[in-house]
């Protein structure tokens, strides 16, 4: 936690959740707002209110935002399993090629809640069949659950993810991009 | 020849081994959709197998397997099949030009087995010993689907030839065919005077049914005529619109 204003604002993974992770994600990624428009509007989604930085000094703020993107780099341990309103979820570190093309599909359309949605595909509730875990609906309504837990549940797949579909691009499994069943009227 | 995976899944080895119709439907693939959606549908028309539950790795292995599917499949096509023969293309009449022009344009990787159903013919010796092909009067739907069956290695070559046939005939009646302009964006259209908008339309009214004004024209207005035009060989039909375009009459 660091302390901004007076108040305990949380900036790292295993405090802040995976919500308040994907809005910082989705701000720091737009680049339409400049940087201090930026983080005002992260301070602001943390709880603190942009008209409370209005009379701060902007290298304050500079420096704030510095210690606020500083958090110390830790090796999170993998979470396999978890228990939420009364049910048990297991993930493993495996992808299979169902979950990658969910997950594919995630990346693509890129919606706002993408890491909660990618750990509702990761963990497994252990008392439902393959059928009922893959229904759209099931992964959404746990996507909305898994959301409220902190992230470092989550980034350790997306890492894996991220270093597992690399590595499966790396080995030439991508779509052919000039593909001879493409007609080129 | 199939090739025996890790996973004891039959995977083509080659073009020869993929048949007309799995070509048309790996076309058909949103690709869009990502390469994994890609690769889990080309493995299951190629191999019947749904792949979805195996770990990413051993598909990664499998899809190896099928690199060769990224290069064309070969540009030689048979010229007997069925017992039947490609008609030359230089023979082609009107409306076999016409349905092909079209099947071309529409997207001739899924209209495949339509463009073979136009080309190959049956056949026979007249009285004086010369090959004479059917007509273009059978059931074209009926007669693709027996070439779905085929290795697209069989007729695959036949796309090349007729893009290089056709490219040929639009050179050559250039003056015929005129200018074919872009399609607008929607900026330029947005800056289009009221005018130049019902040119715009009448343009493409006329693009859309240009082949049925130009048979509308050669049967001086009488459609029952149409079938016996059509059935014209297609140089002769051109030739006969160049001279009366060079003559004006």
């Amino acid at each position: 936690m660091i302390t901004i204003l007076g108040r305990e604002i949380p900036n790292r993974l295993d405090e802040l959740t995976i919500e308040q992770f994907e809005n910082i994600t989705e701000l720091s990624n737009n680049k339409e707002i400049d940087p201090i428009d930026r983080h005002l509007q992260i301070f602001a989604s943390l709880g603190i209110p942009e008209k409370e930085f209005f009379d701060y000094d902007v290298a304050d703020f500079i420096q704030l935002v510095k210690e606020f993107n500083s958090s110390p780099k830790i090796e999170y341990p993998t979470i396999e399993t978890l228990e939420v309103e009364g049910y048990n979820y297991t993930a493993k570190m495996k992808l299979t090629v169902r979950d990658t093309k969910l997950i594919e599909k995630i990346a693509i359309n890129k919606p706002k809640g993408y890491v909660s949605e990618i750990a509702a595909i990761m963990f497994k509730r252990d008392d439902l069949t393959p059928a009922e875990h893959y229904a759209d609906a099931h992964i959404k309504h746990k996507a909305n659950l898994f959301k409220k837990l902190t992230a470092d549940i989550a980034i350790p797949y997306l890492m894996f993810i991220a270093t597992k579909i690399n590595h499966q691009v790396d080995a030439g499994s991508d779509t052919p991009t000039d593909s001879p069943t493409e007609a080129v009227e | 020849m199939l090739d025996q995976t890790p996973l004891q899944i039959a995977l083509p080895k080659q073009w020869s081994d993929v048949t007309v119709e799995q070509f048309i439907e790996v076309a058909k693939i949103d690709k869009t959709l990502g390469p994994w959606h890609y690769n889990s549908e080309v493995l299951y028309i190629f191999t019947g197998e749904d792949i979805d539950d195996i770990d990413i790795d051993e598909c990664t292995q499998i899809v190896s397997k099928f690199k060769w599917a990224l290069s064309q499949p070969s540009t030689k096509y048979k010229h007997e099949l069925l017992g039947m023969q490609v008609k030359p293309l230089a023979k082609l009449c009107l409306f076999e030009y016409i349905d092909l022009d079209y099947y071309f344009t529409e997207n001739y990787v899924y209209n495949i087995d339509k463009i073979c159903a136009i080309l190959f013919r049956k056949s026979k010796l007249n009285e004086w010993d010369e090959v004479i092909l059917e007509p273009y009067e059978y059931d074209l739907n009926a007669r693709a689907e027996l070439f779905l069956d085929l290795p697209i290695t069989d007729v695959y070559g036949l796309i090349n030839e007729f893009l290089k046939f056709r490219d040929n005939f639009l050179k050559v009646y250039s003056n015929l065919f005129g200018e074919q302009d872009d399609e607008l964006s929607d900026e330029e259209k947005a800056k289009l005077t009221p005018e130049e908008k019902a040119e715009e339309e009448d343009e493409k009214k006329n693009s859309k049914w240009s082949w049925e004004r130009m048979i509308y024209g050669l049967t001086n207005n009488d459609i029952t005529k149409s079938e016996a035009v059509g059935a014209l060989p297609l140089t002769y039909v051109f030739n006969m619109l160049g001279m009366k375009k060079e003559l004006d009459i």
